[in-house]
């Protein structure tokens, strides 16, 4: 195989191109042949084959023309001559199109000089018979009929040799064509066939030297694959080629490897997972064991709640009564104060009056005073007058007497006024008093209302928190047992996986070395091993664990203020993630 | 004017005179009528700058201004509020250039009385709040102690601005 | 007679001082050689009426050198004596004792006997002289000289004849008219015919002997004009029908019949007299003197429309009734304004009728009070003469304006300054003749007096075209009494006003006319009690002019009302000279000085006035408050009010009447409220408020 060191897939290009090259000389050859024949078939039809049919034509055409001549001078029909001539001029024109064609053709020179005979006959029969229609025409039938038999149908004979020895001399060149394309098949035939004989011996020896490299190969690869599908690892492989196929060797041998590596760490790692979901299932069960207490004593929170919201409610019926008795009360001190208040202003009144007398009396007082002084003053005057004023002043003594009169009566009555103007003053001001006494009752009352009525709203606001504390202990209640159903699962799973982790080593022991000797977990790095593995077990979920286990132990209030199922559901998804443990 | 005023104190010396009483506190006090102008109640007044404090200022009697003297000052007696009810009385004093007019305000005008000439004694040199400069005598009327102010002696010239001369 | 002739005493020495001034005027217009008929018969009738009325009231002293007076001047009038400049000389110092005489009775004073006796003596020794033979001792007058009229002789040309039919009416008496003296004074104007009317003469019982019953037809045949005749009965106008028609002179002189009217004489004249109130006045005017000539200007106010003479103490009274009225009014107008309505409307129509009314009322009042002046400006003629006279000097007196009108009080109060600036004016002003010639002006020099009204003050000028005011010599003076420092420069008006300084007289020898070196400050003391002011001007060798500003009544004045605290003052307008509200910093404080701020052109300081008056203020503050800028003797102070309330005229009430001065008050007045509010005497205030700083 060191010979044939190079890719399969160079070997395989190599063969497959060896035979390429034969097919496509074989084809040439062929091809050459083939082309060849048909050049001389072209030969035989357009240059022999149709030229015959023209000449044909051309003699037909010269005798119709001729004949025709013929018939007029015969019958002598000068009307005739018309006819005739027309008829000439129409086959000239056809004759000569024939001539072009024919002039198109390949001839060989031979042809062409009897071609050119013939053209020349042809040119001088229609030439006569037009001379002796004119003179037809001119009525000289007699010439015209000299013309033509003399001279026309003499040329006419010329035409019609020349044509024939035309065909003859084609026929011949046709046969001579044929003979040379006979010749030439044969050659090629012969080539052909020799080709193809050294072609097909070439690949088949290249062919069987390629199979041979690769079979050998993989034959090789198939049994150690087939050692460790059975589960025999470690093997022995020797790799001698670095073709593709040596490659494949190099991979099985890595694979053997790896598998080995692994094999021993899956080991190790459920073991550690044997001992984790041990301690799992224990906590499992200890946890389970609180979250029953726990629910017990909620449900046992949840009914003194349910007391207490009883005896708050009752508070809160007993201050709205309250309040309704205050209202009542403030009500009738009001009424009380109106009282009161029409009491002060009549009074009020009643001083107002007692004040305008007193001003009245105070008028009348003055007035008395004015008098007296103005008696004083007559007094005065009289007194000036002497003897004559003493009458006058008699007068003025009266007047002065009835101004004090008046003046003392206006006093007493000021005094009475003024003590009944204190009486009054007392008796307000003790109406005064009892009215800010009322008031202030009216005060203290609504006060006292406003307290009771503090108070009921206070109850019934307190009734409704401890009702919505009830709620929140309910659900919590609710959400604990779900938590112990949960923890229950949990514990159940564990164990499960405990199992699983127990099958799991079984497993594993499968595989062994070729050796025979059993894989173990690594040694002394057994029980680390476990370790590491459980804590990546941790972190890969660190949220289900939470969620399903701290979440429903730790967290009971934002469970109870949801109050939804939605942390149920979780934990049955979280539930499912488990059991792919 | 002059010689009516000397011809009635003459003849209040001879025989019987008309006096004006008045209260000031709880004393009375007289004054001859004829010297009496007129008695008015009280009315606020227009302050006198650079008077003595007794002079309470002036005031429009009938078109011509008149001082008003608070006698309860000019004798030292306690100050009384003034009041519509409190009296003025206009006294006339003669001066040797006219007569001059002048209010006083008291506490009360009590009477018109008639004095006998032989009733009026001599002031005493005690008693009153009054010294006794100011007063002409005594008179008792109907058990009433009268005393007769001298109100040419009582009103001197802090008030007219000119000495008075009681016997002009 | 149950009537106290007591009552009529004032009446009778106001007619007759008057009567004496116009005596006086008369006989200084008197032309010594040439004497004029109606002048002596207006002295003789002044002499004759205050004989007779001195003779009722029991004066007899009076009555008997009247008599004598008398005795002379009939002499004068029949022209049996000459006029005399001794004559004149002689009734002029007559007059004077005649007006010491009545003013000692009207005094009650002891009359000075020796004076009057040794004037008698020289009386009667004139009369003695001029009609040697008829030297008659004086007698006592009798009360009522019955004596008819001489009867002369008719003159055969006589001008006129005049018609009077004289019918008095019953009141001609008690309005102290004497038909008989008028018939007496028509005879002697002329030949006069009398015929008695006593047809409504009734009977001895119904009598009443103060009526007069009686009428009477003249015939008088004189030369005397109508107007002289009129004159006769001049003061019976009024009180009785009077006609007077001329009739053609017969050629041939009816005899003359005197009757004595048999009229009852017991009433008393001169209770209110139907008078010319300007006696002076009607005089014409007369040629210059070659002495001391006395020309007293036309007087176009000289009408002769009648008049009563009234005490001043009455129109007090009035003016005192009309403030009442004014401020009742003011009060109803207040009142008025406090109405709505309809009626209301009328009603402050007819208050503003009323008010108008009033104040027209008012102003009437006070123009009752108004003299003309020429009651003041009498007094110069006679002693311009006289002093002329004394010092040897030429003066002419030129009087122009004297019916220029002026409160009764002011003219009181004016008259002894004038007559101190006028003997100024011709002792010290007018120089002796020969000086005068020297320099070139006419000897007789030139006093002259002027009066008019400016504004809501008259004017008085004083002045003369002697040789003027000697600055040099005023100066030196004063440095002599030190009363200006020695090298201290003054301007002319400063000079001026040196000798208005106390103790300042610039006469070379002290004569007893003027020259003491009292005078010029008690001239311009008395003009600014008056509330006026004197300026001076003067040209050296051309003359000197004093110029006297006083308000036209005591009586008023325009005042602005200024509030401060509860009272209320009135400044006057004419000392106000801004009002202005202080900025806080525009004060600054000077030792000594008080507060004073910048005003126009220097500090004035500022008084608070009530800090002067004592009174609680309604703010300290000076930029609270307002200043007023007053003036006072050439001195600024800023017066520190709480606020002006505004400005009002108003009538002015003396504080003295019954109270004593009081400084800074220069008197009282009634508001329209009746409250009295203080009128304040700026000059004083100010005095009184630097005392207080001094102090």
């Amino acid at each position: 195989m060191n010979t044939w060191n190079i890719s399969v897939k160079a070997k395989l290009f190599a063969t497959l191109a060896m035979t390429g090259i034969v097919m496509i000389l074989v084809g040439a050859i062929g091809l050459g042949g083939t082309k060849s024949s048909n050049t001389d078939l072209d030969g035989i039809f357009s240059n022999r084959f149709m030229p015959t049919g023209w000449v044909g034509t051309i003699e037909t055409h010269e005798r119709a023309v001729l004949e025709k001549a013929e018939e007029v001078v015969i019958r002598q029909d000068a009307a005739a001559v018309k006819a005739a001539l027309d008829l000439l001029q129409e086959r000239q024109g056809e004759v000569k199109e024939l001539l072009a064609k024919l002039d198109a053709t390949d001839l060989t020179a031979k042809e062409r000089e009897i071609v050119e005979q013939f053209r020349g006959f042809g040119a001088d029969v229609l030439g006569l018979v037009q001379e002796a229609m004119l003179a037809a025409q001119s009525g000289n039938f007699s010439a015209a009929e000299s013309t033509l038999i003399e001279k026309a149908r003499p040329a006419y004979e010329k035409l019609n040799n020349a044509g024939d020895t035309l065909l003859r001399t084609q026929i011949e060149v046709a046969q001579q064509m044929r003979t040379e394309a006979d010749a030439s098949f044969k050659k090629n035939s012969t080539f052909i066939i020799a080709a193809i004989v050294v072609g097909i011996g070439l690949s088949g020896l290249l062919g069987w030297l390629i199979i041979r490299s690769i079979v050998s190969t993989l034959n090789t690869a198939v049994s150690i694959a087939d050692r460790i599908a059975s589960g025999e690892l470690g093997n022995d492989v020797r790799v001698d080629s670095n073709d593709e196929l040596g490659r494949l060797l190099e991979a099985l041998k890595r694979m053997d490897g790896k598998l080995v590596e692994i094999v021993g760490g899956v080991r190790g790692s459920a073991d550690a997972v044997g001992a984790a979901a041990r301690q799992l299932s224990h906590g499992n069960d200890d946890l389970s064991q609180r979250t029953q207490e726990q629910a017990a004593a909620l449900e046992e929170t949840a009914s003194s709640m349910e007391q207490m919201t009883a005896t708050v409610k009752q508070n809160a019926d007993n201050a709205r009564q309250a309040n309704q008795l205050a209202v009542g009360a403030r009500e009738q001190a009001e009424k009380g104060g109106a009282v009161v208040q029409r009491a002060i202003a009549a009074v009020g009144e009643i001083n107002n009056s007692s004040r305008k007398i007193a001003d009245i009396i105070g008028v009348i007082d003055e007035i008395a005073f004015q008098t007296n002084l103005l008696a004083l003053n007559a007094a005065v005057e009289a007194a000036r007058a002497g003897e004559q004023g003493r009458g006058f002043a008699v007068v003025a003594t009266e007047v002065r007497n009835l101004a004090q009169r008046s003046a003392s009566a206006a006093k007493e009555i000021k005094g009475l006024i003024n003590d009944s103007v204190d009486k009054v003053k007392v008796g307000s001001e003790l109406v005064d008093e009892s009215g800010k006494t009322l008031s202030e009752i009216m005060e203290s009352v609504k006060k006292v209302t406003d307290i009771v009525a503090e108070i009921a709203a206070a109850s019934e606001e307190q009734s409704a928190g401890i009702e919505q504390v009830n709620n929140a202990v309910s659900q919590m209640d609710n959400v604990t047992q779900q938590n112990a159903a949960l923890v229950e699962e949990a514990s159940a799973a564990s164990k499960s996986m405990e199992q699983q982790s127990g099958t799991l080593v079984t497993q594993i022991g499968y595989f062994r070395r070729s050796d025979g000797t059993g894989i173990t977990g690594s040694g002394s790095h057994a029980p680390a091993e476990v370790v590491r593995a459980a804590a990546p077990v941790a972190r890969q979920r660190p949220a289900a664990v939470r969620k399903a286990g701290l979440g429903a132990a730790s967290k009971p209030r934002a469970v109870a203020s949801s109050g939804s199922p939605a942390p149920l559901a979780r934990a049955s998804g979280d539930d499912s993630q488990w059991s792919d443990f | 004017m002059t010689n009516q005023v000397a011809a009635q104190i003459d003849a209040a010396a001879a025989g019987s005179n008309q006096m004006l009483t008045f209260t000031l506190g709880d004393e009375t006090y007289g004054v001859d009528i004829l010297r009496v102008q007129e008695i008015r109640g009280w009315q606020p007044v227009t302050r006198i700058p650079q008077a003595p404090s007794h002079v309470l200022g002036v005031l429009n009697l009938r078109g011509s201004i008149v001082p008003i003297v608070d006698l309860r000052m000019r004798f030292n007696l306690q100050h009384a509020e003034y009041t519509p009810l409190t009296v003025i009385i206009v006294l006339s004093v003669q001066s040797p250039i006219g007569r001059r007019d002048f209010g006083v305000v008291v506490d009360g005008v009590s009477d018109v009385i008639d004095v006998a000439a032989n009733d009026v004694k001599p002031a005493p040199e005690f008693g009153a709040h009054v010294s006794t400069e100011f007063i002409e005598g005594l008179a008792a009327v109907s058990g009433r102690m009268v005393m007769l102010l001298d109100i040419d002696q009582l009103i001197g010239a802090d008030v007219t601005g000119v000495a008075l001369n009681p016997a002009a | 007679m149950a009537i106290d002739l007591a009552q009529f005493h004032d009446a009778f020495f106001e007619e007759s001082f008057e009567a004496l001034d116009s005596m006086e005027a008369a006989l200084l217009q008197l032309n010594p050689g040439a004497p004029e008929p109606e002048l002596i018969g207006t002295i003789f009738r002044v002499a004759h009426s205050i004989k007779g009325g001195s003779a009722t009231f029991g004066f007899s002293e009076v009555a008997s050198f009247t008599h004598t007076c008398e005795t002379l001047l009939d002499e004068l009038r029949a022209n049996r004596m000459q006029v005399t400049r001794h004559v004149t000389d002689l009734l002029l110092k007559s007059v004077d004792v005649m007006r010491d005489m009545l003013r000692a009775q009207q005094r009650k004073e002891a009359i000075d006997a020796q004076k009057v006796a040794d004037l008698q003596f020289d009386l009667e020794l004139a009369i003695a002289q001029k009609n040697q033979p008829a030297a008659a001792a004086p007698a006592p007058a009798p009360v009522v000289e019955a004596a008819p009229a001489p009867v002369e002789a008719a003159k055969p040309a006589v001008a006129h004849r005049w018609r009077i039919s004289f019918r008095p009416y019953p009141q001609l008496f008690v309005h102290g008219n004497d038909p008989l003296r008028m018939i007496r004074e028509l005879s002697e104007i002329g030949e006069l015919t009398v015929k008695l009317d006593g047809n409504a003469l009734p009977s001895l019982e119904q009598l009443d002997p103060e009526s007069c019953y009686l009428a009477w037809d003249l015939t008088l045949d004189t030369d005397a004009a109508r107007e002289v005749v009129n004159g006769v009965f001049d003061w019976a106008e009024g009180d009785c029908d009077l006609k007077i028609e001329e009739e053609a002179v017969p050629v041939a002189a009816q005899p003359a019949v005197a009757v004595a009217a048999p009229a009852p004489e017991a009433k008393p004249s001169n209770v209110v007299n139907i008078a010319d109130a300007k006696p002076a006045a009607a005089e014409p005017p007369h040629q210059p003197a070659a002495a001391a000539a006395v020309e007293v200007a036309p007087k176009a106010g000289a009408t002769d429309g009648g008049s009563i003479r009234v005490s001043t103490e009455k129109i007090d009274e009035l003016m005192n009734t009309v403030g009442e009225l004014v401020i009742t009014q003011s009060m109803l107008t207040q009142l008025g304004s406090k109405f709505t309505g309809h009626v209301a409307e009328q009603l402050r129509s007819g208050l503003a009728t009323l008010e108008r009314n009033v104040r027209e009322l008012q102003e009437s009042v006070m123009r009752v009070r108004m003299l003309p002046i020429s009651f003041v400006f009498s007094r110069f003629p006679r002693m311009v003469r006289d002093l002329s006279g004394r010092l040897g000097k030429h003066v002419e007196l030129k009087m122009t304006g004297d019916q220029t009108e002026l409160d009764k009080t002011v003219m009181e109060k004016i008259g002894d300054p004038l007559v101190h600036l006028v003997r100024n004016s011709v002792d010290h002003g007018i120089e002796m003749p020969d000086v005068r010639a020297a320099a070139g002006k006419p000897q007789t020099g030139t006093v002259f007096l002027n009066a008019y009204h400016k504004g809501g003050s008259i004017t008085v000028e004083v002045g003369d075209d002697g040789g003027g005011l000697n600055k040099d010599r005023i100066l030196k003076k004063a440095r002599e009494r030190n009363l200006i420092g020695a090298n201290e420069t003054l301007t002319d008006d400063q000079i001026y006003e040196l000798i208005f300084m106390a103790g300042f007289s610039t006469a070379e020898q002290t004569t007893d006319i003027s020259g003491r070196g009292v005078g010029m400050d008690v001239v311009r003391r008395n003009i600014k009690e008056l509330g006026g002011t004197i300026e001076v001007k003067s040209t050296l060798g051309k003359g000197s002019r004093f110029i006297i500003t006083l308000p036209l009544t005591l009586a008023i004045v325009d005042g602005q009302s200024v509030a401060v605290g509860t009272e209320t003052y009135i400044v006057p307008l004419i000392t106000i000279i801004e009002s202005l509200q202080l900025k806080q910093g525009m004060v600054n404080r000077v030792a000594g000085q008080g507060e004073v701020f910048w005003f126009r052109d220097g500090y004035v300081p500022v008084v608070r006035l009530h800090e002067v008056f004592g009174l609680e203020p309604r703010t300290t503050q000076l930029h609270e408050g307002l200043i007023m800028v007053v003036e006072g003797e050439g001195r600024k102070v800023g017066l520190f009010v709480d606020d002006l309330l505004g400005q009002q005229q108003v009538v002015i009430k003396s504080l003295e009447t019954n109270f004593r001065r009081v400084d800074g008050v220069s008197g009282a007045t009634i508001l329209g409220d009746g409250a009295v509010a203080l009128i304040l005497d700026v000059p004083g205030l100010i005095r009184v408020a630097t005392q207080r700083l001094a102090a």
